[in-house]
């Protein structure tokens, strides 16, 4: 009894309790606190170097090609979304293992609506962080292409865009998934990335379907000329909506897997 | 109807370790240790009480029989973890302030409420230099900040006196007290018993994610002394000695060994008592004293032993 004596502290001021934040309320702050925490240079920087890699790339393919857009933009639509699932594979398993090793993400999973607003939060915010890659990557190979002189294919940017887009999100809840499921989440994601997008995919493209990667490389890839809504453009719905569906997927269980145990 | 933590039957397994078997335990308000050696379930104990995980069967409830995601239990429950566990490229104050805000305080408060409790624990200079400059008695008290910055009711504290200097050691013992005494359960886990006894009205003792004993500091002394002290005695004439201590009252001889015999006695220092009359009078040269099993985790092992 004599180690810690009845020792009377200073009174921790008086603080009331707080009423709860409603859940879209919470989701948007873990959103907002999630992306304030990822938009710190000693993050950004390994993405910007891959960016610039795959423009430096363009820059030679454009040379390469000698006029020719389509062989920049086939290019865009195989490099480029495989940098995509670079750039998610870094920050979609940090977004949650970065806290999950520290452990920190039992003070974050304590308070309310976090189990469903944590996890959906920073897969909105890390979504938006890589689109955002993604578009800087388009937009500095068609600078490359601009500095070439090769003419701009207006009217494929749309389809960049939505494809971008379906990859960033398809990518980022496939990893944040594996990180809230599994602690090498780094590693298996490196391997999925071989093994699904690459190999599988590449031999079957119902495999394919499977993955934001190779979905995303058809919507692309799609051509300009096809009209979006004849019968030619169907593989361009199906790959869209398949990739739709695996994202919509592996939120689901991200989620319900931080109803259960909270990760460690 | 008291109850701030019901648990029943509550087993928790991880693959085929079985972390807890079978707690039956209800807490009340005030202030709990959870005793228990290395590897005794302290800290699923407490994540099962925080309902950061599930047990495998049996049930947890809290503030007379909550489920963990009930709405009445928002903020209410608070943890500081064990070990190095904070993300090191965030502030103390950034760190709290996000914490606080997504409990439902608006930005300028959680900031306010931030700044006012890490100055509270004594770092009003290192509120502002990223974690990972901090040393670890300060990193342990951005834990405790975390888990004492709202008057939650109960407060899960795993080795909170870890890393702490004595000064610091006082004031968080006495603002673990102060919560207590606003009604809060306040459970500190430590696997060191004069630490949890000075510091907890009410004590609990894991052993192989068993509760071995639960009770006031009262009757766990009272059970501490139930259990007799055993020796090994190093001697020259075992069976004389042995005779000779078997003439006294409560004595026991357990076995022999070449050239020692272990013995036993009711109460915590009763076999001390008998030794030296017993010694004498048996004439028999004693060369050596070993206490047998003196240490917490002996004890643990008795008492689990016995419960089975």
């Amino acid at each position: 009894m004599s180690v810690l004596p009845n020792h009377r502290a200073d009174p921790m001021p008086p603080q009331a309790l707080p009423d709860p934040p409603s859940v879209g309320a919470a989701l948007w702050l873990h959103a907002e606190l999630h992306l304030r925490r990822t938009l710190r240079l000693k993050q950004l920087w390994p993405g910007l170097l891959l960016v610039a890699l795959v423009a430096a790339a363009a820059v030679g393919v454009a040379r390469a090609s000698a006029g020719e857009p389509r062989a920049l933009l086939a290019f865009v639509g195989s490099l480029g979304v495989r940098a995509i699932g670079l750039i998610a594979l870094g920050f979609g398993t940090r977004a949650l293992r970065a806290d999950a090793d520290h452990g920190a993400l039992s003070a974050f999973l304590l308070r309310p609506r976090a189990a469903t607003a944590l996890p959906l939060g920073r897969f909105v915010a890390t979504s938006c962080v890589v689109a955002a890659y993604g578009v800087a990557l388009v937009a500095a190979v068609q600078l490359a292409a601009l500095g070439f002189a090769l003419p701009i294919p207006w009217g494929h940017l749309p389809f960049l865009l939505v494809a971008i887009v379906l990859a960033a999100a398809g990518y980022t809840a496939l990893f944040m998934l594996l990180a809230a499921v599994a602690r090498p989440a780094a590693a298996l994601g490196l391997a999925w990335l071989v093994l699904v997008d690459l190999g599988l995919g590449g031999l079957s493209s119902r495999i394919g379907l499977l993955s934001p990667g190779p979905t995303a490389g058809v919507v692309m890839g799609a051509d300009t000329d096809v009209a979006l809504f004849s019968a030619d453009a169907l593989d361009v719905w199906l790959n869209a909506g398949a990739s739709v569906m695996v994202t919509c997927i592996c939120v689901a269980l991200m989620t319900a897997r931080f109803r259960g145990d909270a990760p460690e | 109807m008291n109850d701030v933590l019901q648990l029943e039957r509550c087993t928790r397994r991880f693959g085929a370790r079985v972390a807890l078997l079978d707690v039956t335990l209800r807490l009340q308000p005030g202030l709990v240790g959870l005793l228990g050696p290395n590897g005794a379930g302290k800290t699923t104990f407490l994540r099962l009480a925080a309902g950061l995980i599930r047990p495998t069967s049996g049930s947890v409830r809290w503030k007379g029989g909550l489920e963990r995601r009930h709405p009445d239990l928002a903020n209410r429950i608070a943890m500081s973890s064990d070990g190095d566990q904070l993300p090191v490229e965030d502030t103390p104050a950034q760190f709290l302030a996000m914490l606080l805000r997504c409990a439902g305080l608006g930005l300028d408060d959680a900031e306010g409420r931030a700044d006012v409790v890490l100055r509270r624990l004594g770092l009003a200079e290192k509120v502002d230099a990223p974690i990972a400059t901090l040393s670890r008695g300060q990193r342990q008290r951005v834990k405790l900040a975390q888990a004492l910055a709202l008057p939650a009711d109960l407060v899960l504290l795993d080795e909170p006196l870890n890393a702490l200097d004595p000064v610091w050691r006082l004031e968080i013992a006495g603002l673990m007290r102060e919560a207590a005494d606003r009604g809060a359960c306040v459970v500190m886990s430590s696997h060191i018993l004069e630490e949890v006894e000075a510091v907890s009205e009410r004590l609990v003792l894991l052993y192989r994610g068993r509760v071995v004993a639960a009770g006031s500091q009262a009757e766990i002394r009272a059970l501490l002394q139930t259990r007799g002290t055993a020796v090994r005695l190093h001697t020259s004439d075992p069976n004389g000695l042995a005779r000779a201590l078997l003439e006294r009252a409560g004595v026991r001889v357990l076995r022999f060994e070449p050239g020692a015999l272990i013995a036993q006695a009711d109460g915590l220092g009763g076999i001390y008592a008998a030794l030296p009359p017993a010694i004498l009078a048996s004439g028999a040269r004693v060369t050596e004293i070993e206490t047998e099993g003196d240490d917490l985790v002996s004890l643990f092992a008795a008492l689990g032993e016995e419960m089975r």
